[in-house]
């Protein structure tokens, strides 16, 4: 029970400590960059691929569903919100958690079995700074970006089965989401890729980080991110919509 | 150690083609204005607006003109201020009526031009209007007064219930009436 608490205490103290040496001096921009490569733009054509599916299946699932009531019409009101507001976050961020996640934890966790996080102390390089700082700073970088990808490709998944191949009307499709797209609507999706971004990457490198000191540990390390990243995206989605609603 | 110019490369092209969705999300998609559009702005109160929302359309002839900027509650009305885009004249004695596209599809406010010989300048009020119609309220006079031409006997009490349809009703029920005894 105490260690239960214990252990919770340490995981939220984990991530304040890297996000204090992510503001804090010394800065390394190139670790950045190259995590930014890693995390973001190598989870591009993923992203891109599940935006396009899901765009799709909006189309052909809203189509048939709208044509009952007679209003095709509202097709791309429909496409544009469900992706902007809930679909476009969250699938981006379980996204990046399978490719950048995994890999994340298991490299953290290899580090650690190996001795090599203790190396760095030796070198007195701080190892929260050195490695997991810049994976969460890129993680809250990449993720609203990714995002705004994944929006526009599955908007236009949508159009292209939609109107293309059901034969939805074309003009109330983008008249439809210029009307009912707002500001608010993109600011909610937003803040949730940004505290998506940040969460996925905390737990990962959590994971990886206090790994135990041998082969299963890694492989235990890994599942354990997935798992608790993906729960933690979607219960935490629950909440913000409901606040932010 | 150091990030190679080929990550660099990545990164900065992933990041254009981020910041380049963004903006084609607000302002191509969501047709959200960083710089107001010139024109100007006209105001309407009316009795019933049952739906109109903020950004929707304001229509003359059936074209887009401009759009629904802020409802508000005033004396007891609705008072509807709209951005109308520049270039387009609209005169003093024109109409402003709310009309729904399909059944239960959008409102919009359609302006059709008056006789008035000046045009309306920016913050004037357009002061004829025409509300919303509800389909409820038309419904409900059309039980109304098909309930009493069937049942004569308490024509008169279904007539009175309803005291807001007004003496066209009533005269229509006392119609009925006439008939049905005559027969």
């Amino acid at each position: 029970m105490i260690e239960g608490v214990a252990a919770l205490g340490n995981f939220v103290l984990f991530l304040f400590a890297a996000l204090v040496y992510a503001i804090a001096p010394p800065y390394k921009p190139r670790l950045l960059i190259r995590q930014l490569r890693t995390i973001g733009a190598e989870s591009f054509f993923l992203v891109a691929l599940i935006g396009l599916f899901t765009g799709m299946v909006l189309g052909l699932q809203g189509y048939n569903t709208l044509r009952r009531f007679g209003s095709e019409g509202a097709l791309g009101t429909v496409v544009a919100l469900v992706l902007v507001r809930e679909l476009g976050p969250v699938l981006a961020a379980l996204m990046v958690t399978a490719r950048a996640g995994s890999a994340m934890a298991a490299e953290l966790g290899a580090m650690q079995a190996t001795e090599q996080i203790d190396a760095l102390t030796v070198m007195a390089i701080n190892p929260v700074q050195y490695l997991v700082s810049p994976r969460v700073l890129a993680g809250v970088i990449s993720l609203p970006l990714l995002t705004c990808m994944f929006d526009v490709i599955g908007i236009w998944g949508g159009y292209i089965i939609g109107v293309g191949l059901m034969g939805a009307p074309s003009g109330p499709f983008f008249n439809g989401i210029a009307q009912n797209l707002g500001s608010h609507d993109i600011a909610i999706g937003l803040y949730k890729a940004l505290v998506f971004g940040m969460v996925v990457m905390w737990v990962c490198c959590y994971k990886g980080y206090h790994a135990a000191r041998m082969a299963t540990g890694v492989s235990r390390a890994t599942t354990d991110a997935v798992v608790l990243s993906s729960v933690l995206i979607l219960a935490w989605d629950y909440f913000m919509t409901a606040i932010l609603l | 150690m150091y990030a190679s110019r080929l990550t660099q490369l990545i990164v900065g092209v992933f990041a254009l083609v981020g910041i380049g969705a963004l903006v084609y999300l607000s302002v191509r998609l969501g047709n959200i204005g960083i710089f107001p559009q010139p024109g100007y702005t006209l105001y309407a109160n009316f009795d019933n607006i049952s739906g109109l929302k903020t950004g929707d359309q304001v229509q003359l002839a059936g074209v887009p003109i401009g759009k629904v900027q802020s409802i508000s509650l005033q004396d007891n009305r609705a008072h509807v201020a709209m951005r109308i885009n520049k270039g387009v004249a609209i005169d003093t004695d024109a109409i402003a009526a709310i009309k729904t596209s399909g059944i239960i599809g959008d409102k919009y406010v359609a302006i059709a031009l008056g006789p008035g010989e000046h045009d309306l300048t920016d913050g004037a009020t357009i002061r004829h209007t025409q509300s919303a119609f509800v389909l409820e309220d038309a419904i409900g006079q059309l039980i109304n007064s098909s309930g009493s031409g069937s049942k004569s006997g308490e024509a008169t009490s279904s007539g009175n219930s309803t005291p807001s349809t007004g003496e066209a009703s009533n005269s229509k029920t006392g119609n009925c009436n006439c008939l049905d005894n005559s027969k």
